[in-house]
């Protein structure tokens, strides 16, 4: 039992609140009486450092910001103790495909919820110019949305990838790599994609808002962009799309996910392919078929995540099978 | 970089020091915050000693046998409304080691620590 450090004893003020927190957070995972050992003692010492100041008649304000320099000035100290107890392994097993399985529902809560911010409105025309008046009619906020979720989705990629890569990658170096340099790629261009978005939206209004003897000027600028951007998106979502399928093949190969839903990444690959096949002729036809592909990813990431951050069955086994595997802090 | 075994870094000094020159003047034993003050007040020092630098070697003199501590009676911790403190106790072995030290202790600016008749 972790020992309770509210109630009449504490020492006012946010300064000792930080400190007790910090120490709380550094001993995270320590056996129980280490734990409360160093909790308690951090916890006395503040009182008695507040008592004493206290009754030398130092300012409340003085007293916080000593607490807090004694703080900083002790936090690597702190780390080294707690690295030299075990580093951060101690007691924390968090079984590393339910990490992956959260940032693959990260992924595809971050992926859904942009669709619906991003402003794309089917009565639009196509074109340049009506593409900047669509971008124009955003609110501000929904752009802004758009952005962060693109860069939710991103960091869901680069983080998710990585954290693939080192579950599988004794089972299947080459094709964990791969999978986790496309889905890493992907989350980079997301990055990069969010940014061109989120600047061909400010040009827009400003496009709207300028004068007559500016507008030719914006005009070039933000069509600039959404150039860039049309190149850039469909390379990021072929990078996810190749990501998500090495992902899916290796994963189900190895009993992580069922087998079953590589009909489900079948049917996408289909799709894909069939759009770059069409992408000669009329866009609706090509468009259809990614929006199918898309949508079935997003489907395998939404079973597959679920599937991997609540067991599933294969969660614990896939942890007892890999003991040498990396484990987070936290509590997962 | 490891040090040699059985040398002491300066804080440890400083607070095998402190602690000696508590009981000294009649308190036998101290906990954490008591000896960061006493280091402070020794060292005539602007800033007490960092929580983790403190407490780190709190614990490795303890685990080295130079200092021993227990927790005070909940009683009295009680009885003055306060958290409970660890009291800690310089051991024969920390006063030896002391003892082996040269003195001024490293980067101190001490009260006059021999003529009070300290470890030399």
């Amino acid at each position: 039992m972790i020992s309770q450090t509210t109630g009449p004893a504490n020492p006012p003020g946010i300064a000792t609140a930080v400190a007790l927190a910090w120490v709380r957070i550094y001993t995270l995972g320590l056996p129980d009486a280490v734990r409360s050992r160093r909790i308690e003692e951090i916890h006395s010492d503040t009182w008695e450092q507040w008592s004493d100041q206290r009754d030398a008649n130092m300012g409340a304000a003085e007293i916080g910001a000593q607490t807090l320099s004694r703080l900083i000035r002790g936090a690597p100290a702190d780390l080294l103790w707690r690295t030299h107890l075990g580093g951060l392994h101690v007691n924390i097993h968090v079984p590393i495909d339910r990490i992956a399985g959260l940032f693959l529902l990260l992924l595809v809560a971050a992926s859904t919820l942009s669709f619906s911010a991003n402003g794309y409105d089917t009565r639009a025309g196509e074109g340049f110019a009506n593409e900047l008046e669509r971008l124009a009619a955003v609110s501000g906020w929904q752009a802004s949305s758009y952005v962060i979720l693109q860069v939710a989705s991103a960091f869901a990629m680069i983080v998710g990838g990585a954290v693939f890569y080192l579950q599988l990658r004794r089972k299947a170096p080459a094709m964990s790599l791969i999978a986790a340099l496309a889905l890493i790629t992907a989350g980079i261009v997301s990055l990069v994609a969010a940014s061109l978005y989120g600047t061909a939206a400010d040009l827009a209004d400003e496009w709207r808002a300028a004068s007559p003897e500016n507008e030719q000027s914006v005009r070039v600028v933000a069509r600039g962009f959404l150039v860039a951007l049309s190149f850039v998106s469909p390379i990021g979502q072929l990078a996810l799309a190749l990501g998500v399928y090495g992902l899916a093949f290796v994963t189900s190969k190895y009993g992580l996910v069922p087998a079953k839903l590589n009909l489900l990444t079948l049917g996408s690959a289909g799709c894909l392919a069939a759009g770059i096949i069409a992408l000669p002729g009329d866009w609706e036809v090509p468009w259809m078929f990614f929006a199918g592909a898309v949508m079935l990813l997003l489907v395998w990431l939404l079973i597959a995540g679920a599937w991997l951050l609540f067991g599933g069955g294969e969660s614990a086994k896939s942890a007892a099978l890999q003991p040498g595997l990396p484990t987070l802090p936290g509590g997962v | 970089m490891r040090r040699k075994p059985g040398t002491l870094l300066p804080i440890e000094i400083a607070i095998l020091y402190a602690g000696i020159d508590l009981r000294r003047r009649g308190q036998e034993q101290f906990h954490g915050y008591a000896i960061a003050r006493e280091i402070r007040d020794l060292e005539a020092a602007k800033r007490l000693t960092g929580h983790g630098t403190l407490y780190r070697a709190l614990d490795r003199l303890e685990t080295a046998g130079m200092l021993e501590s227990e927790m005070e009676d909940p009683a009295l911790a009680a009885g003055e409304t306060r958290p409970r403190r660890r009291l800690y106790t310089v051991t024969a072995l920390g006063e030896r080691a002391l003892a082996d030290v040269p003195l001024p202790v490293p980067g101190a600016n001490p009260r006059p620590l021999q003529s009070e008749g300290l470890p030399s």
